[in-house]
């Protein structure tokens, strides 16, 4: 009997155990080490020994550590340029400072959305395996919003920060308050076009979405195999960053003075229509409704398009003659703007921030101006590429001589816009990418998509 | 009702010789039964016949038709099998009914024709089971039934009796002989038990090592074994063999202890042999024991005794060979105690130790 | 004593299995976003529930998902069982070679081969538009994801690709384990190819075509892979599934109350053809010994 009542009692404590145990949040998967926080201290023991000899033991205890984690995508352990891989250098410079900090990579998946949702995982637990973190700017609003993020201007040093372009810094705060700095890369979408063509029938660059049109129409007489416009527009996250550029061109924002939904307004119908258009007279392929970014790069610069919108990091390779066959007959300018829009480019900035949950703030904080400063971002220039967000990069001869095509993304960096601005980015833009890709594909119309598109926005934006 | 022929079939299998030029007849009605100890061939014989395997060479014939190079389904034969494989997913009835609806009798013929088989076979009552519904027993009815309904040229049977138990087997053994004197259709049965090749068999076809040793009706094969094989094969317990030496000039056999002298018979068949080593063979009921010594009998020594109730079967010893010889069940004897074993010249067998033929062999 | 051997497996099922359920049953009835702490969280009854019902986007998964499925299913148990008795009828020896050959597609991970069907479906340089532009059926290459009937059935396709040799594997074990005398039984007894393939084989490899059945439309159901890979859920939401919702509301959205609410009706939609499948094999099974 008595055994038996032991054994309820074991049974029992297993399942409190076993319920406690489920509570833990789920753990992300693609942590490369498991992060452990030691208590470090220095130990003398002083050991009795009753014979004749009093012996001192010195243990000697390794010196007070400190492990900072930070996660980041699998291109930290790759330059693409004559520099060290980032965090290579990253690791440097912090030893040499800071020789007790070490820095330990939580490896994150290079799809943003897993990205993001690992890292949402961990915040809600209010877990502190993440003390430094790189963001990109469209996560800003909802991390910052929950208060995931440590707010930085008085604890950065403000000779610092001096150093970076304030148009930059905007896409990193939140209701004023800066919460990332950066960007240390960052992408932006501009128009690319075949310069020889253009030439050819003697047409300027163009300025509107017209003259797209209009040229197309021109060039393709002759040349009907070609394609017009490609862009990438699976339904993905690329497809609203990609959109956006579009609503901003003919003059839409994402939401009224109230906070109410702009999305359907007259310039943002105009706005899909048109992209509709494109597809259904065959100026940007059907096709493309299923092109990721790599499917799009490889149409233009494999000499089958005229016009193609995407991110400059196509700069990096677009005169390598292995990979390109048109080397020196490309132009690149800021997407077009309808008159009454804006020449409007989408900023993929990313830029690194500090957790609010993590155990070692102070010690992160000094990492971040670290890693802020000179050296490193002239690193990431030289690895990754621009665009960083301190102003000496720029001035810097090696990045100059490096980046033969510094002047043509700083023309179109100036056109960048905020990211829509809310703290349930994931879920409106998960709304949208289906919305549009339903109009582009044909299937409802582009006025039906965006009135049903912020009518759901409106509410999720008003919550319960 | 048809006759089989088997002309010279060979079946090679890589290394292995399975049926080495085997040419025989199965008589029409009669049931011949292939018997031999397992690997034999004869279940490969079996199935060349039933069309499951290809004879690598030779031909086979049912009645006047060529069928090696026919398949199974058109080659008219039903196989009752040692699993009995009934279709485990159907009833009984459908099970017997089966071989009907593959040839596609019309349905009214069909069920006639079951109930009758289940008639002939008491199984009428067990129409509607599954087969995981039945015993043993009923199992191998069922199979049997659907060997009959469908009037076959011949069956074949491999081994069927041999998943009952022996007291089943008995019965079963019994009203398949009856039901094949029936029905009259040629039977061509598989088994490794001597005994039950025995009682069933109008002929039998005993096989060693893909090879015919003999052919004959069973009391032929008891009586004029061929060669030592058949000899030892057929008959329980086997005949006792013993080493002995031919001395032309004492007319007689010379073994360890004794000598035993050779009547006119023998002395003819042994003309013209030279002095040499023979096997003497003798079964153990053409053994006469006794407990005094008379002229011309062997000295030996009794080793074991099984009393099997009518009789004693009893374990001699001749030097260092046993002998296995019968005496009536109320003979007193112990063991060690000195016997005298009495050799009827009618019932001695002798065989060439090279080529192990049988002496008094005529072809 | 024999208890404590049933521990390890008890708290195993209780920690991963029904703790979970029953905790997404409890989330299910509560409003919460960025948060789990149900505790403190508003009540709102079957109002989750009542959202994921009126979910235009979910019943066009819902559909998508099913239709997907009964037609992967179908093709897949066609071939495979093509598959499975075109090995099994081969000589012994060779059979392992093939159930080699057989298994490759199905051990690629799903993301790999959607990368690879993206590529065969590809207007410039996928195989199958060459193909139909070479037999001068089509004047350029059909839009095999961008098309929403062709995106559905190109997903089928490259699904059925993929999981018919799994199919085959398991139905090849089936035929295996039928005993070889009941096949020559039937060839005996008469029956030609197609009558022995329909009266025999096919009856007795019935419970393992119902258990394969049932895991592979469990498995169906749970797309995700092939439609993300392939389409990303495109175009519009033609090719969206049912497990994509569960995960969006958790993890992209952090609503945890309507997530719950959603993984509780898909997981009440899989119990049910569970339930309706076991039936039907356990009557299936009862004649094997």
């Amino acid at each position: 009997m008595k055994a038996r009542s032991i054994f309820r009692m074991i049974l029992a404590g297993l399942l409190i155990l076993a319920v406690l145990t489920a509570c833990a949040p789920a753990t992300p998967q693609v942590v490369e080490k498991v992060v452990e926080k030691p208590v470090v201290q220095t130990v003398v023991v002083t050991k009795e020994v009753p014979v004749e000899k009093k012996v001192v033991e010195t243990v000697v205890v390794p010196e007070k550590r400190t492990q900072l984690s930070f996660a980041g995508h699998q291109y930290f352990n790759m330059s693409f340029g004559p520099a060290p891989a980032p965090l290579e250098y990253m690791r440097q410079v912090v030893a040499e400072k800071y020789p007790n900090i070490d820095i330990q990579l939580i490896m994150q998946p290079l799809d943003a959305n897993k990205w993001h949702d690992n890292l949402t995982t961990y915040w809600m637990a209010k877990d502190p395996t993440v003390d430094l973190l790189y963001v990109v700017g469209y996560w800003i609003t909802e991390f910052a919003e929950a208060g995931w993020l440590m707010p930085l201007d008085d604890k950065v040093d403000p000779a610092l920060l001096a150093k970076y372009d304030p148009a930059y810094l905007d896409i990193f705060r939140h209701n004023g308050k800066l919460v990332a700095l950066g960007p240390a890369w960052g992408g932006i979408g501009g128009l690319y076009y075949r310069k020889d063509l253009l030439e050819k029938y003697g047409l300027k660059p163009p300025e509107t979405y017209d003259d797209i049109i209009a040229a197309c129409d021109t060039i393709r007489k002759d040349n009907p195999d070609l394609g017009c416009w490609d862009w990438p527009a699976m339904r993905n996250v690329v497809l609203v960053n990609r959109w956006s550029e579009f609503l901003h061109g003919f003059g839409g924002t994402y939401f009224n003075k109230d906070g109410t939904c702009a999305m359907n307004s007259p310039e943002a119908v105009n706005a899909l229509e048109f992209m509709t258009m494109l597809f259904k007279k065959g100026y940007t392929p059907q096709e493309a409704l299923s092109w990721k970014e790599e499917d799009a790069n490889v149409r233009f610069v494999s000499g089958q398009t005229i016009f193609f919108t995407g991110r400059q990091d196509l700069l990096f390779w677009i005169d390598d003659p292995a990979k390109s066959k048109i080397v020196g007959k490309w132009g690149f300018i800021p997407n077009p703007a309808q008159p009454g829009g804006r020449h409007a480019g989408f900023p993929e900035f990313w830029a690194f921030a500090v957790s609010a949950y993590s155990d070692n703030p102070e010690e992160a904080l000094k990492v971040l101006e670290l890693w802020g400063s000179l050296p490193t971002m002239k690193n990431f220039n030289l690895a990754w590429g621009p665009i960083q967000g301190h102003s000496d990069v720029y001035t810097d001869p090696d990045v100059l001589k490096a980046n033969p095509n510094l002047p043509l993304i700083e023309e179109i960096a100036k056109t960048a816009i905020p990211p829509l601005p809310s703290a349930n980015y994931g879920e409106i833009t998960d709304l949208l990418q289906a919305q549009i890709h339903s109009a582009l594909s044909g299937q409802i119309s582009p006025k039906q998509a965006l009135d049903d598109a912020c009518a759901a926005i409106d509410v999720i934006e008003k919550g319960p | 009702m048809s006759e089989v022929y088997v002309e010279e079939v060979c079946k090679q299998y890589r290394e292995v010789q399975a049926l080495d030029n085997i040419t025989c007849t199965f008589e029409d009605g009669q049931l011949t039964v292939l018997v031999g100890p397992s690997g034999c061939g004869k279940t490969t014989l079996l199935r060349t016949i039933a069309g499951l395997i290809e004879p690598t060479s030779g031909a086979i014939y049912i009645g006047k038709r060529r069928v090696d190079g026919v398949p199974p389904w058109e080659r008219n034969i039903a196989m009752v099998f040692q699993s009995y494989a009934l279709y485990p997913h159907m009833t009984v009835f459908k099970n017997i009914a089966f071989p009907l609806e593959a040839t596609r009798t019309p349905k009214d013929e069909i069920k006639r024709r079951v109930v009758e088989t289940a008639r002939i076979l008491q199984i009428e009552n067990l129409l509607d089971r599954k087969p995981r519904e039945l015993s043993g027993g009923q199992m191998q009815r069922v199979a049997l039934g659907r060997a009959i309904v469908r009037k076959p040229e011949v069956f074949l049977m491999d081994e069927p009796l041999s998943n009952l138990d022996a007291k089943l087997r008995v019965v079963m053994r019994a009203e398949l002989k009856h039901l094949q004197t029936q029905l009259g259709v040629t039977t061509i049965y598989v088994t490794h038990d001597q005994a039950e090749a025995m009682t069933l068999a109008d002929k039998l076809i005993v096989m060693n090592a893909g090879r015919i040793q003999q052919i004959g009706r069973p009391e032929e094969l008891y009586r004029h074994p061929r060669n030592i094989f058949v000899a030892g094969f057929i008959g329980s317990p086997p005949m006792n063999f013993i080493e002995v030496q031919y001395d032309p000039t004492a007319r007689a056999l010379v073994g360890t202890g004794f000598q035993y002298p050779l009547g006119p018979r023998w002395l003819d068949l042994l003309r013209n042999r030279p002095a040499g080593t023979l096997i003497l063979g003798i079964r153990p009921e053409s053994i006469q024991v006794s407990n005094t010594p008379s002229p011309g009998v062997v000295p030996a020594s009794v080793y074991v005794m099984e009393q099997l109730g009518r009789e004693i079967l009893l374990d001699v010893k001749i030097g260092p060979q046993t002998l296995r010889a019968f005496v009536p069940a109320d003979t007193r004897l112990q063991m060690g105690q000195d016997v005298w074993l009495q050799f009827h010249e009618d019932a001695l067998y002798l065989f060439d130790p090279e080529t192990e033929v049988s002496l008094s062999w005529k072809e | 004593m024999a208890v404590l051997f049933i521990i390890p497996a008890l708290i195993f099922v209780t920690l991963f299995m029904y703790y979970p359920i029953v905790q997404t049953f409890i989330y299910s009835f509560f409003s919460l976003h960025r948060t789990a702490d149900w505790l403190n969280a508003q009540f709102v009854g079957l109002q989750n529930y009542i959202a994921v019902m009126k979910s235009e986007a979910f019943r066009g998964a819902f559909g998508f998902t099913l239709y997907y499925t009964v037609m992967t299913v179908a093709f897949e148990l066609a071939i495979g069982l093509g598959m499975a008795i075109a090995t099994f009828s081969v000589h012994p020896r060779l059979r392992g070679i093939l159930r080699a050959v057989l298994v490759v597609p199905w051990a690629i991970p799903p993301i790999v081969s959607a990368m690879l069907w993206r590529w065969l479906f590809h207007a410039d340089a996928g195989i199958f538009g060459y193909l139909l532009m070479a037999t001068g059926l089509v004047s350029r290459p059909p839009a095999f994801l961008t098309d929403p009937t062709l995106a559905v059935h190109s997903i089928i396709v490259a699904s059925v690709w993929k999981n018919a040799s799994m199919m085959g594997i398991l139905l090849l074990a089936g035929l295996a384990s039928i005993p070889q005398d009941i096949y020559d039984a039937a060839k005996v007894d008469g029956a030609r190819t197609w009558f022995r393939f329909r009266r025999v084989t096919l009856p007795l490899l019935l419970p393992t075509i119902l258990v394969t059945v049932l895991f592979r439309s469990l498995w169906a159901l749970r797309m995700f892979e092939e439609s993300y890979g392939l389409t990303g859920g495109g175009p519009g939401t033609t090719t969206d599934t049912l497990s994509t919702f569960a995960y969006k509301y958790f993890f992209t959205y952090a609503r945890f109350g309507v997530g719950s609410a959603y993984a509780m009706v898909i997981f009440l939609m899989v119990v049910m053809v569970a339930i309706v499948y076991v039936n039907r094999v356990k009557g299936n099974l009862r004649f094997k010994e």
